[in-house]
């Protein structure tokens, strides 16, 4: 018994165990190979990299959480930066979000804008470093 | 009259399909055997496919003759996923077993004996 592959633009999409040379486009490879294996960039084929775990929604409550336990803002920094007029347009995008996304347009400002301002203590950088995964 | 199952492929004393040793398994087309590696005849124990939600099809062929087939022609005819399988199927010597997939969205897995 032998492990043959099909290689389609560096991915494995077919693989045929048996006992003969199947036909044209399989390639014979090392037993264990599976489908969905890629090219190494060494003539060889490895287990695709695990995919990264994608950031989780949050609600507005767990994004202020977040920016107390990671960035460092304290219950008066939170208090100031509410009332904070530079920040004003910021509160109001977050009253009429429903879950907040790490990768909104708006978010990456907002926490700019709070760690610039002196509100984010530890840095906006550590509150996108902490946010949850799915 | 044979037992339907020896018509089959298969067959046996005891009238069952065994499973056969070899199996291919994947998501693009290809030939499974060719017309030439197929020398004495193959008998595929099993073979199924799936297709995902709006999918084209995935064809399983016989020397170019489709036996199985699922997805639909038209993409976007149905959001629901579709298979099918087939068992005991005896392919002849010199005639080749081939899996025809329209997009990647169709995976196919083939038990089979080479004879």
């Amino acid at each position: 018994m032998a492990t043959y592959a099909i290689v389609s633009s560096g991915v494995v999409t077919g693989i045929n165990v048996t006992t003969i040379n199947p036909g044209e486009g399989w390639q014979l490879v090392p037993d264990g190979v599976q489908l969905g294996w890629v090219d190494d960039g060494n003539g060889g084929l490895e287990a695709p990299p695990a995919p990264t775990p994608a950031h989780r929604p949050l609600t507005r409550l767990e994004f202020v959480r977040l920016c107390i336990t990671a960035g460092g803002m304290t219950s008066m920094l939170l208090v100031q930066a509410k009332a904070d007029p530079y920040l004003e347009a910021l509160w109001i995008m977050l009253d009429f979000c429903i879950e907040i996304k790490h990768d909104d347009e708006d978010i990456g400002p907002g926490l700019a804008a709070l760690d610039a301002l002196g509100y984010l203590p530890g840095g906006a950088a550590a509150v996108f470093a902490a946010w949850p995964t799915e | 009259m044979s037992p339907l199952s020896s018509l089959l492929g298969g067959g046996g004393f005891n009238g069952f399909v065994p499973i056969g040793p070899s199996y291919a398994t994947g998501t693009a087309t290809a030939t499974i055997v060719s017309a030439g590696a197929n020398t004495d005849g193959v008998n595929i124990s099993c073979a199924s496919l799936y297709s995902e939600g709006y999918s084209k099809f995935g064809k399983l062929q016989i020397d170019g003759d489709t036996v199985l087939c699922s997805g639909s022609n038209y993409v976007g005819t149905s959001a629901g996923s579709t298979s099918a399988a087939i068992t005991g199927l005896f392919v002849p010597a010199g005639q080749s077993i081939s899996f025809l997939a329209a997009d990647a969205k169709t995976t196919y897995h083939v038990n089979y004996e080479v004879l």
